[in-house]
């Protein structure tokens, strides 16, 4: 196959206007999508209904860790309004948003990996006669030990939650040296190590996830999702459904909020195309405040430990770093979150010498996956405390510590992360004058602290998951007779303004009013997206 | 057996509607089921979140937590009906220049706390505006653009001309009688 080049990038850009140039991009107007979201018109996924639509329940996990034995749903199939049932044996196809991890299924197939795993699905005509048969179906499980913690998957090998991964129970482990890590230890005055850990948290949106699918004939089906990244959800569908992906359209609603809880594809979106599928009929599943918790892909806790040479002057020599992540039960985007545990502690501070290594444990729990910053938070929160103490110990102002060996600007890091401008002096000068640093720090009653702690993130998407030389995003626009203009995108509105962005953009150049402009947003017939990897949209 | 149905005439947004439900569904199911106003929404459906508030008999209520079959002859009110013609109520106009509806899902049930609240106190604190939509949750804005905006909705319903939410609150249209500023 011939090789796809990208077109050149000055050929996309053109010539940039100045600020005094534009019109609309740096000036107040109200989001485009604001006078639906204050009225309520806004549609998000639940809040479509269409002719003949049933609604489907998932029958989940009762058992963190176990084998299916048997599956019974003759009782709930004597139930009013039932119309059909799924498993795992209708979409034996894995699935997962990583190609490194295709490890989920739409339906568990033979064994359950958490308390929450979905087992059977089940469509009514209303949403309680699909619950109240939900309830009565029987599934009998034959337990399998359960592995709850890092510290347990790695002292026990066997049983496997997973039949890959590295190692036994450890879905990941990478090991990585940047600079001369031992030179620099043996250069530093004073070596300081903690150990910390960082507690697992959750997106919670506000809404929940919710899902309709619709057949226009045999097989096509379209599929309206909460979903963040409705160009993966697309390529999962295709595979477990066995339909070329022309036939099927996902169309991702505004999202009530995602934070990356909504980025994975999802079980639930599959039972509901294949449903819709078997049945012929709109299909509607909304998952419970309960069941969004099962799905997770949360922040993943972490246990790490720091070991940092510094010289008197509190200059940083070499960090190495290890960190631990309890990944749960699925492998999710957790490949690059264990990177990203190790990925940017270089990017804040100049840090010459830096060794990082890493494990992911699989675990019985709802998995973990991608939130806010991916795995970068955790790290950070663990060099931020480690930082304050070694200032304390060296009698040095903790912000003095930060200011004086700042990452310089237009410099390449030790792992080859490319920095532009450097603007964290100036942060935390302002922050030091404003709050009064100088005379408050350390100076508060019992109980009381002012503390100071600086983070970094990366602008721009690296790289796309499933690599390819094609533009990472795009716009194609229509201009009808009337004098308005269509806007086609892959991006997802999730509150981050995606919509508002690029109607604006498209709205400056072609020297229009946002008015005459129509957006068709997150629907695979538009130009792709990377995904809504949360408000880069608008980097 | 089947659900026992409930038979009642509602009165929502001041109109009178008549609907048959199962007798168990809350009022935030027969809102959004049997009368199509979607624009209420579900966070948890378990009284925590305050995501579903609409006001009966003007007072805010968590319609997840309601039965419909108790909300017969009183006064319902949704986002659906807070609009003015197709003009915007001012609560609503502060929403939307103010950036106080990111994701907009939270927004109905705030706008509804916030309409409810400013009937009472026309001129409120930061504090006492914090407290008042201390039920319900938001998890895009970090709540200082909402309680900006229901300030300034304030400011507007009690025809303060001197009130002017701070510069760097202004992510929409630009104040009465201002030209737009650069970012």
């Amino acid at each position: 196959m011939a090789e796809v080049k990208a077109p050149a990038t000055d050929a996309l850009v053109g010539t940039p206007r100045t600020t005094d140039e534009l019109r609309l991009i740096g000036t107040p107007f109200r989001r485009v999508d604001g006078r639906a979201k204050v009225t309520g018109q806004t549609r998000f996924a639940d809040d479509l209904s269409f002719p003949r639509m049933v609604h489907m329940k998932l029958v989940r996990s009762t058992v963190p860790h176990g084998k299916i034995i048997e599956i019974d749903t003759a009782k709930a199939a004597a139930m009013p309004g039932v119309l059909g049932f799924l498993t795992g044996l209708a979409m034996p196809i894995p699935f997962g948003i990583l190609p490194v991890s295709q490890d989920e299924h739409a339906l568990c197939v033979s064994k359950v990996r958490f308390v929450g795993d979905p087992v059977v699905a089940v469509a009514a005509l209303t949403e309680d006669q699909a619950y109240e048969a939900a309830l009565a179906v029987e599934i009998e499980y034959e337990s399998l030990e359960t592995i709850s913690t890092v510290e347990e998957a790695i002292a026990n090998p066997e049983p496997r939650i997973h039949d890959y991964g590295d190692e036994g129970n450890l879905h990941k482990k990478l090991a990585m040296e940047f600079g001369n890590v031992d030179a620099g230890f043996a250069e530093a005055d004073e070596i300081f190590e903690d150990t910390l850990y960082f507690e697992g948290n959750t997106h919670l949106p506000m809404e929940q996830h919710s899902t309709v699918a619709l057949t226009e004939e045999t097989d096509r089906v379209t599929v309206y999702s909460s979903t963040q990244t409705p160009h993966y959800l697309h390529r999962s569908l295709a595979k477990v459904l066995e339909l070329p992906a022309s036939r099927i359209r996902v169309i991702a609603c505004p999202n009530g909020g995602g934070f990356g809880g909504k980025s994975d594809p999802f079980n639930h979106e599959i039972c509901a195309a294949k449903m819709a599928l078997t049945l012929g009929r709109p299909v509607k599943i909304t998952l419970s405040r309960e069941e969004v918790f099962y799905c997770h892909r949360g922040r993943h806790p972490v246990l790490m430990h720091l070991r940092t040479g510094v010289m008197k002057d509190g200059r940083l020599t070499a960090q190495h770093l290890r960190t631990a992540l309890d990944g749960g039960a699925y492998g999710s985007y957790g490949v690059a979150s264990t990177y990203y545990t190790g990925a940017l502690q270089t990017v804040t501070y100049d840090l010459p010498n830096y060794r990082f290594d890493s494990i992911r444990a699989f675990t019985n729990k709802p998995p973990c996956g991608p939130k806010r910053g991916h795995g970068t938070p955790q790290p950070r929160f663990g060099f931020e405390v480690h930082l304050d103490k070694i200032a304390h110990s060296l009698g040095i102002d903790p912000a003095d510590l930060r200011l004086q060996q700042l990452a310089p600007a237009d410099s390449v890091t030790a792992n080859w992360l490319q920095i532009g401008s450097m603007g964290l002096g100036k942060c935390i000068e302002a922050v030091v004058e404003g709050s009064g640093w100088r005379e408050r720090h350390g100076k508060l009653p019992f109980g009381r602290g002012l503390g100071l702690a600086c983070g970094s993130y990366l602008s721009g998407a690296g790289l796309p998951i499933y690599w390819n030389h094609m533009p990472q995003s795009g716009v194609q626009l229509q201009l009808d007779r009337s004098g308005g203009v269509a806007v086609f995108c892959g991006e997802t509105e999730i509150g981050q303004g995606s919509d508002s962005v690029i109607a604006a953009i498209v709205a400056e150049i072609l020297g229009i009013d946002l008015k005459d402009i129509r957006l068709c947003v997150a629907d695979p017939i538009s130009p792709r997206s990377t995904s809504a990897a949360t408000p880069r949209a608008l980097r | 057996m089947p659900d026992p149905i409930a038979t009642s005439t509602l009165r929502v947004n001041g109109e009178s509607r008549t609907v048959a439900y199962p007798v168990h569904h809350t009022l935030l199911e027969v809102l959004r089921e049997e009368l199509a106003l979607t624009g209420t929404k579900h966070g948890c459906e378990l009284g925590e979140c305050g995501t579903c508030t609409v006001l009966v008999d003007g007072k805010p209520v968590l319609s997840c937590l309601e039965l419909a079959v108790e909300c017969e002859g009183r006064e319902i009110e949704t986002v659906e009906g807070l609009q003015i013609g197709n003009e915007l109520h001012p609560l609503q106009a502060a929403f939307a220049d103010l950036g106080a509806a990111q994701c907009g899902y939270c927004t109905p049930g705030i706008l509804m706390a916030a309409k409810a609240f400013l009937e009472e106190n026309t001129d409120p604190t930061r504090q006492q505006v914090a407290e008042a939509l201390g039920g319900n949750l938001c998890r895009c804005t970090g709540y200082h653009k909402i309680l900006e905006a229901v300030e300034w909705a304030a400011a507007l319903l009690r025809g303060d001309s001197e009130f002017r939410p701070p510069r760097s609150a202004i992510y929409g249209a630009p104040l009465p009688g201002e030209e737009p500023q650069r970012g």
